[in-house]
């Protein structure tokens, strides 16, 4: 009985509070009530957006490392071994993997690649040169497990008859990319340009077919041939690769798959077996954690901005209105109806705010961001922002708006009745 | 039926103590129109506030329909003010964000009466006060005689046992005191218990009985020559 007497009191409290807070609300000035909004949509989109970009900028690391870089799985040579000798075995075990989707053979060295048009004034003068890694690839499957053909911002990808094409990554030359003045670029490089590349003791000419930008920059200093043109030229008959590179079908456990190739391939340890995860350089998973640490610091302080707008806007409309706080009180209407008031309009201002910057950033900044990345040395930032990160961050400041409504209105309905009304 | 006995209201302010109200003693029977009369300062409003339970003396105890209100927590009082209470404030005081019907509305809603019932009854209240075509006016849009007829329906609308009324004519011109005053007297017609605190010694007159007050003590309790 007891319990429902107080379901029917907080069912009063509930429609009354909504009935005051409803009318207050819809007869406040709307300049004021639109310029709340915009502050805590401003509280919203900085609690997102701030850590969201700085997210963005991680994941872009980390999936540009994976998509163009590592995939799901690398194989690697173990440190005592330049390539991967027994290749053709581990392909197999590769191929017979249960999520096997696709697999790239690469075939690595340092190289040289001259520019000889560049204007000598003696012939005994060296060309402009640059240091690169030239990866020898198979362009088949290599586009298969990275997609790099979608990345050729300039050109074509490589054919796979094209045995003296060289795809050149964009670090490798200055209209594309600024490097310090010890990293050099060739500069008036395009498309049929013709460039030396020089191995040990070996040069060929080969003919720029295109220009990758993938935003990882270790791709990006790359060069790209090949494997056949390539493996003459490092004497590697043996189809001995450098590295493989796996794609897994989507969803796939690359753990199991790492643990399927170490137990079924014989010379496992020959190879260092990585998932895209292990792969990662430290520095990138350092500023990861970095990264989500100081949006999480961002995000917190826009929720204490918030929280402390929220609280000082209801405590000043209800120490303005702490009179009428005491007539409600003096003519019956509970203390607990009246912060219901408060705490509805509160709610209301904060889910507006959610709303109205929820909307900004998935119908606007969210697709703008995807054009227009932020560029970044090492990668390229876009907005991270999932769904159920927008609802946590939502459900954390509509809480936060429950506390700062709540509180102030529960400070002036405590105060003695009669001292509200006489505003003693 | 109000019982007060022995109530003494002391205020303290800094290291100065006033006793607003000395050991007073009275009982009002239902239905009754009473008036509270007296100076400045005489302790008639504290007095009203002791019945009406917005404040809570410091001695004594007022007793209404055999209940001891002294034992009701604040929460109790609230609750037994909208079943049994109406209060008219000297400065109207009603609700400026709602509008006539609505500031009539609230008690009934929070009495749980639904939206449209509380609405019609709020009307009727209103048609009592003569303002039926003020019904969707907000309070800046009323003057001071339509505000404390708003007051007053807003008092009535609930069917409260007593009606309390403090200085309800303070701020009014003649015209809107006396059309307050008539809504009392038909109230209190039929059979409504009024308890009204006026410096006014002529609308004292129209209560039932008056009590004056003198520094915190009733100076006489004697019926009033009722006017008709």
């Amino acid at each position: 009985m007891k319990i429902l007497d107080l379901f029917s009191k907080f069912q009063k409290d509930i429609f009354v509070g909504r009935f005051l807070a409803f009318r207050e609300l819809k007869r406040n000035n709307p300049w004021s009530t639109a310029l709340i909004i915009f502050v805590m949509s401003l509280t919203f989109l900085n609690m997102v957006l701030m850590g969201g970009i700085l997210t963005g900028l991680a994941d872009g690391m980390m999936n540009s490392f994976k998509t163009y870089y590592s995939s799901d799985i690398l194989i690697k040579p173990a440190t005592q071994y330049i390539s991967i000798s027994q290749s053709g075995m581990l392909n197999s075990v590769i191929k017979s993997l249960p999520s096997y989707k696709a697999s790239s053979s690469r075939y690595t060295t340092p190289a040289i690649l001259e520019n000889e048009n560049k204007v000598k004034i003696r012939n005994t003068e060296i060309g402009q040169r640059v240091s690169s890694t030239t990866v020898g690839i198979n362009p088949k499957d290599e586009d298969a497990v990275t997609g790099i053909s979608s990345e050729i911002i300039l050109g074509e990808y490589l054919k796979e008859y094209d045995t003296d094409g060289i795809i050149l990554g964009k670090s490798l030359l200055a209209e594309y990319s600024q490097g310090s003045s010890t990293e050099p670029r060739l500069k008036g490089v395009t498309i049929g340009s013709r460039l030396k590349l020089i191995i040990g003791n070996k040069d060929i000419d080969v003919f720029v077919r295109g220009i990758v930008d993938t935003g990882n920059s270790t791709v990006d200093s790359r060069a790209f041939m090949l494997e056949s043109t390539m493996r003459p030229l490092v004497n590697n008959y043996s189809l001995s690769a450098s590295e493989i590179a796996v794609l897994l079908n989507s969803g796939s456990n690359r753990e199991e798959a790492k643990g399927y190739i170490l137990n079924n391939f014989s010379y496992n340890t020959d190879v260092i077996v990585e998932t895209a995860e292990e792969t990662l350089p430290k520095a990138i998973s350092d500023m990861k954690k970095t990264f989500s640490m100081l949006g999480n610091i961002v995000g917190v302080i826009s929720l204490i901005v918030g929280a402390i707008t929220i609280f000082i806007v209801i405590f000043v409309n209800a120490i303005t209105r702490r009179k009428y706080i005491g007539i409600m009180k003096g003519i019956g209407i509970s203390a607990r109806a009246i912060e219901v008031s408060y705490v509805m309009q509160s709610l209301f201002y904060a889910l507006s705010g959610i709303l109205f910057s929820s909307l900004i950033i998935v119908w606007f900044l969210a697709p703008w961001f995807d054009i227009h990345p932020l560029k970044f040395p090492v990668t390229e930032g876009k907005l991270a922002v999932t769904t159920s990160g927008l609802v946590i961050r939502g459900l954390i400041l509509t809480l936060t708006a429950f506390i700062s409504g709540y509180v102030p209105a529960r400070m002036v309905t405590k105060q003695n009745t009669l001292d509200a009304i006489l505003g003693r | 039926m109000i019982t007060v006995k022995d109530i003494t209201r002391i205020f303290t302010i800094g290291d100065n103590t006033l006793t607003a109200l000395k050991k007073i003693s009275f009982a009002v029977p239902g239905g009754q129109f009473l008036a509270i009369t007296g100076m400045s300062g005489s302790g008639k409003s504290t007095l009203l506030y002791q019945l009406s339970l917005l404040d809570t003396p410091n001695q004594g105890v007022v007793t209404i329909d055999d209940i001891d209100t002294s034992k009701l927590t604040n929460e109790e009082k609230i609750s037994f003010r909208l079943k049994n209470l109406g209060y008219i404030f000297q400065d109207y005081a009603i609700l400026p964000m709602l509008t006539a019907k609505e500031n009539v509305m609230m008690p009934l809603l929070m009495h749980g009466i639904d939206e449209g019932v509380a609405q019609k009854r709020a009307i009727d209240a209103l048609m009592k006060v003569d303002l039926q075509d003020r019904l969707d006016n907000l309070p800046s849009q009323l003057s001071g005689g339509q505000q404390q007829r708003v007051s007053i329906a807003r008092a009535i609308v609930h069917n409260p046992k007593i009606l309390f009324a403090d200085e309800p004519t303070a701020n009014l011109d003649s015209e809107s005191s006396e059309k307050v005053l008539d809504i009392f007297l038909d109230l209190h017609r039929q059979g409504q218990t009024i308890i009204m605190v006026t410096h006014e010694s002529e609308y004292a007159k129209l209560a039932q009985r008056n009590i004056e007050l003198r520094d915190g003590k009733i100076a006489s309790d004697k019926p009033a020559k009722l006017k008709t």
